[in-house]
């Protein structure tokens, strides 16, 4: 079976572990083991092939800024998570995509950009534009999703939203080719 | 009059005031507390009040922030107030006794109290405790060896031989001596004495023989002997060899019995008629397991495994019975019972020798943060409550030791009070856990209880909130897994946060439910809140005289020294100590001088070792000139690393580790904040070692250099220091410069240690095969924790518990205790390496470029290839 590795990257506290769950899972639920062996892969389907997606979100782990290098060399396509109710956030990431190429040593990688938390539009910091603008100089995909916590039982459209739209991202990521010049 | 003590402390306290050595008030007015401890006036309204007044003016300069200016006149007026109303305290009439239970009961108190004992049947002390002890049953060792594989034996028809070698041991002894003093009318006494002596040992060896392969059947042969020192043991059973042993033990008790009488005359005060029997029971028991495995393929050795498992216990208790006539008026008792259970890999003196055990250090440690070395009444309040659990548990049998430790304390009366039972069969599960060679996290209960449905007690009304934290047992208001949960509480899967609190200090709560509440509890109740609530159930519980709700103040008691003595540099602050002196006023206002003491001690010595772990001072001097890392020994660079590492590394508060994954703030995790600047910096620092020299030659000696470290820091378990270098040399700017062929294999066959795969499972592995001492990554730490704290729900989801949302999730507070206390269990361990200033100046403080500088420097070795457009 194809396997790809995606890293999510992207400062503390921008909800990236949430998005993950959300997409490993589908839901929150009372137990959840992040130790076992395939907490962080999901199949899915890619031209009617399965294809098995290895999620690498280290968050918590964000203070360790001299492993990111290590991590990043692992990884085949790239979530780049900033968080729309802060401003730091946002700029923290704008040199992502140049760490990025610069440790694979190549332009050719691809990447998606995500604002999280747009349930938190009153207390928004960073405007739709900006995010568009962002991934427009990186020609890569941008959506602004929200995955609420745990401590928000209740599941919402936007969830859903998310989940899916992540897949059908991964989707592309799988079937990613480098631009022909 | 006042004792030699207090006088001297006395007298030192105002000689600090007189000083204004403000931070050593605190620790000298602890002197005179200390020395008032076991005051018999402790009962004195007056002496109490001046205390309080005293500790008062004291406490205020406890905090640490605190800059308050000393009220000079004030002190030395506080301290000779207290010195008027020690003087006048022993002329003055005695209040009544109160009925607390703390007092050190005097040898000649209780007679005649109670006569209640007789509806709880003839004999529910000793001999009930001995029946309960001896029902622990040690398991049959079975240890599982890793499977060979690689190479089928079918394949190449050879002959598989497996030699299993099991080798059990036990012996047991117990010495019981019976001592009756009888009062006769005249005033003489009489006393009996009787001792008995049981001891039993046996042995057996198997030895099974298994072939396989070559074509023939898998034949199997099987010797067996033994020996034992019990001469009627004819329908002895291998099989059946430790599930009972005790109960043959009590068939033959008869056989060794050893009467011994003298009975003696003696002029006593005590009254006539009266008898006082006194029954001290001393029992040991070891056994000793130890399985060997060879397996030879066609005479040539491809494994050899040993592991040996040793179980212990020892008892030693006393009781006293007071009869009058031939009834029973008084039962009074005490012991201590210590149980511990080693596990070793490769038998004695055939792999490692058992190396100075770094348990043995921690028992004596925690046993003294109890004072119980100093004060040999300082148990006294700890009575009927578990001292301390040493639960050493590490996941690998095949690699290291294991260990557990027990101890209880305990003491009954006819008054009612008995040994909390359901210690002792959550040890025995707990041990069965420990047995069961898989990997360890918590018991399976909870990792599995997803296939089960949960039931649910009936739970009552939760009217005000307080409430909870004034029942006795709040068993039904938790949500367990089974009715059977009172005996195995670990299946506790949540409740209202109050009645976990309570459950926490309830004698039917696990010992591991107990642990995993202090570790956890700050992600749903701050310090503070739980130190008001349990000092608020502390003083409701000892307002009643029941022996029920004495005992209740008195685990609760213990509890709150648990938490005192855990409480973190940023958790004290002048709120948290207000309600920990208050509860000390308190204390003393109760006359319980000595609980007062213990915990103030706690509090005070918290206050004064809560302080961020510095690096040390590095001596450049020490360098020669011209000196360099290139000039030391790997293995000696990589010890010294380890060093550094491992003050920083013991330093991390767990509660830190859990804070950071709720919401990494830097303030409150002060320690694990400077670890992982150390990581960084030390990666940094080889990036700017390897990439600075301006000769390619010098680049690759450094290079080199590193991963010889790196290959002496992943023998010393260091990984922490392991990743720091591997990330430096794998990083970017050193990766794609071009090096050795030696350099860039060995780097590719370290760096597959943080494949991310199967969520790191090949990190996981490795650190799980590695004996300690070692330092763990600690990063992974934090994404596990950060992952359950956001994959879990906080509250059981309301349609699963009939709409209620105060429910907490204990299950997702399991999983945070197992990953906080695998690290707990490492932080106890010590490297035995001495300090090296020389090598320590060599790294330079670890002083480095950027990032970025680093680019720059790597780009100006070989330039970016910048593709075409």
């Amino acid at each position: 079976m194809r396997e790809f590795k995606v890293v999510v990257l992207g400062s503390g506290g921008v909800g990236k572990s949430a998005l993950t769950v959300q997409f490993v899972s589908g839901s929150f639920i009372e137990k959840y083991d992040p130790t076992i062996e395939d907490f962080y892969r999901k199949e899915i389907e890619v031209d009617g092939q399965p294809c098995v997606l290895e999620i690498l979100d280290t968050a918590g782990t964000e203070q360790f800024a001299s492993m990111r290098d290590l991590y990043i060399k692992n990884g085949q396509g790239f979530v780049v998570v900033y968080s729309i109710t802060s401003q730091q956030t946002f700029h923290d990431i704008k040199t992502m995509r140049e760490q990025i190429i610069r440790v694979k040593g190549t332009e050719q990688v691809p990447i998606l950009l995500v604002g999280n938390k747009c349930d938190l539009a009153h207390q928004r910091q960073v405007r739709t534009e900006e995010g568009l603008a962002l991934a427009e100089y990186w020609s890569c995909p941008f959506t602004e999703c929200s995955a609420k916590n745990a401590h928000n039982v209740n599941v919402t459209f936007a969830e859903i939203d998310v989940a899916v739209y992540f897949k059908s991202s991964f989707v592309l990521f799988t079937l990613w080719r480098p631009p022909s010049n | 009059m006042i004792d030699r003590d207090t006088e001297t402390s006395l007298r030192y306290l105002r000689e600090v005031i007189r000083s204004g050595k403000t931070e050593i008030i605190p620790s000298s007015a602890q002197a005179v507390l200390n020395s008032l401890a076991n005051s018999k006036c402790c009962r004195d309204p007056g002496l109490q009040d001046a205390l309080i007044n005293l500790l008062k003016f004291v406490d205020h300069h406890v905090d640490v922030q605190s800059t308050s200016k000393l009220d000079q006149p004030e002190g030395m007026r506080l301290v000779d107030e207290l010195q008027k109303e020690l003087l006048s305290s022993r002329s003055r009439p005695q209040p009544e006794e109160s009925i607390s239970s703390y007092e050190v009961e005097e040898p000649d108190e209780g007679i005649g109290s109670t006569v209640s004992n007789a509806s709880t049947g003839p004999d529910p002390g000793l001999d009930e405790l001995l029946t309960q002890l001896n029902l622990r049953q040690v398991a049959k060792f079975e240890p599982k060896f890793p499977e060979m594989n690689g190479e089928s034996e079918e394949e190449d028809g050879g002959v598989l031989t497996e030699e299993r070698k099991e080798e059990r041991a036990e012996k047991h002894g117990q010495k019981t001596c019976e001592e009756e003093v009888e009062t006769l009318p005249d005033g003489t006494e009489v006393r009996r004495k009787k001792t008995r002596t049981v001891n039993m040992s046996q042995s057996s060896r198997q030895v099974t023989i298994s072939t396989r392969g070559g074509g023939v059947p898998c034949v199997s042969r099987r010797f067996i002997d033994g020996n034992h020192s019990m001469n009627d043991d004819t329908d002895f059973e291998t099989t059946d060899f430790f599930t009972s042993p005790l109960s043959r033990m009590k068939r033959d008790r008869a056989n060794f019995l050893n009467p011994e009488q003298s009975i003696g005359f003696e002029s006593t005060s005590s009254e006539p008629g009266q008898s006082q029997k006194t029954k001290t029971v001393e029992a040991t028991s070891e056994v000793t397991q130890s399985v060997a495995q060879k397996t030879q393929k066609n005479g040539r050795v491809l494994a050899e495994n040993a592991a040996h498992k040793i179980d212990t216990t020892e008892l030693n208790a006393r009781q006293i019975d007071t009869f009058k006539g031939k009834q029973l008026t008084d039962r009074k008792g005490d012991g201590t019972y210590e149980e511990a259970t080693i596990f070793r890999g490769g038998l004695p003196g055939i792999e490692r020798t058992p190396a100075d055990s770094p348990v043995k250090k921690h028992v004596v440690e925690y046993i003294q943060t109890f004072d119980t070395k100093k004060d040999p009444n300082a148990d006294e309040f700890l009575r009927g409550t578990t001292l301390a659990t040493y639960v050493r548990l590490n996941d690998s049998l095949r690699l290291h030791e294991e260990q557990f430790r027990k101890k209880l304390t305990f003491e009954f009366s006819s008054s009612g009070i008995s040994t909390t039972q359901s210690d002792f069969s959550n040890l025995a599960e707990l041990l069965q856990s420990c047995a069961d060679l898989s990997r360890i996290r918590l018991p399976k209960k909870f990792q599995d209880y997803e296939q089960k449905a949960i039931t649910y007690p009936e739970r009552k009304y939760i009217g005000a909130p307080k409430s909870v934290l004034e029942c006795l047992d709040v068993t039904d208001y938790l949500v367990l897994k089974d009715r059977e949960a009172a005996i195995r509480p670990s299946e506790i899967r949540g409740g209202p946060i109050d009645a976990l609190i309570v459950f926490a200090t309830q004698a039917s709560g696990s010992l591991l439910y107990q642990e995993a509440f202090l570790s956890t509890y700050r992600t749903f109740a701050s310090s503070h809140d739980l130190l008001q609530k349990l000092t608020h159930r502390y003083v409701y519980m000892a307002l009643s005289s029941e022996p029920a709700s004495q005992k209740a103040a008195r685990l609760t008691f213990s509890v709150i020294v648990r938490v005192v003595d855990e409480l973190c540099t940023v958790e004290i602050n002048k709120e948290l100590v207000a309600i920990v002196t208050n509860f000390v006023y308190r204390l003393i206002r109760d006359g319980n001088f000595q609980l007062a003491r213990l915990l103030r001690t706690r509090l005070i010595e918290r206050i004064e070792s809560s302080a961020v772990v510095r690096q040390p001072t590095v001596y450049m001097d020490r360098l020669k000139k011209g000196e360099t890392l290139l000039d030391f020994r790997s293995a000696t660079i990589a010890q010294q690393l380890t060093l550094l590492d491992q003050r920083l590394f013991q330093a991390i508060e767990p509660a830190e580790l859990l804070w950071w994954a709720e919401a990494q703030d830097e303030k409150r995790c002060p320690n694990l904040v400077a670890f992982t600047e150390q990581f960084n910096k030390m990666s940094y620092w080889v990036r700017t070692v390897v990439l600075t020299p301006k000769e390619h030659k010098e680049r690759e000696r450094y290079m080199n250099k590193f991963v010889k470290i790196m290959k002496q820091l992943r023998r010393l378990g260091n990984f922490n220091a392991y990743l720091a270098i591997l990330s430096a040399l794998d990083s970017g700017p050193v990766r794609r410069l071009e090096w050795g062929k030696m350099a860039t294999e060995q780097l590719k066959e370290h760096a597959v240690i943080m494949d991310s795969s199967g969520s790191f499972k090949i990190y996981r592995t490795a650190l799980v095969e590695t004996a300690p001492p070692c330092i763990p990554y600690v990063g992974l730490v934090l994404q596990d924790l950060t992952f359950v704290h956001v994959g879990n729900v906080n509250y059981l989801h309301a349609e699963a518990v009939k709409g209620r949302t105060d429910l907490l999730n204990f299950g997702k507070r399991w999983q945070q205790f197992a990953i906080l206390d695998s690290i707990r269990k490492l932080k106890r361990w010590n490297y035995s390496f001495t300090r090296d200033d020389r090598i320590i100046a060599a790294f330079k403080c670890f002083t480095s470029l950027t990032e970025d500088e680093t680019w720059e420097l790597s780009e100006m070795i070989k330039p970016r290839q910048r593709r075409n457009p």
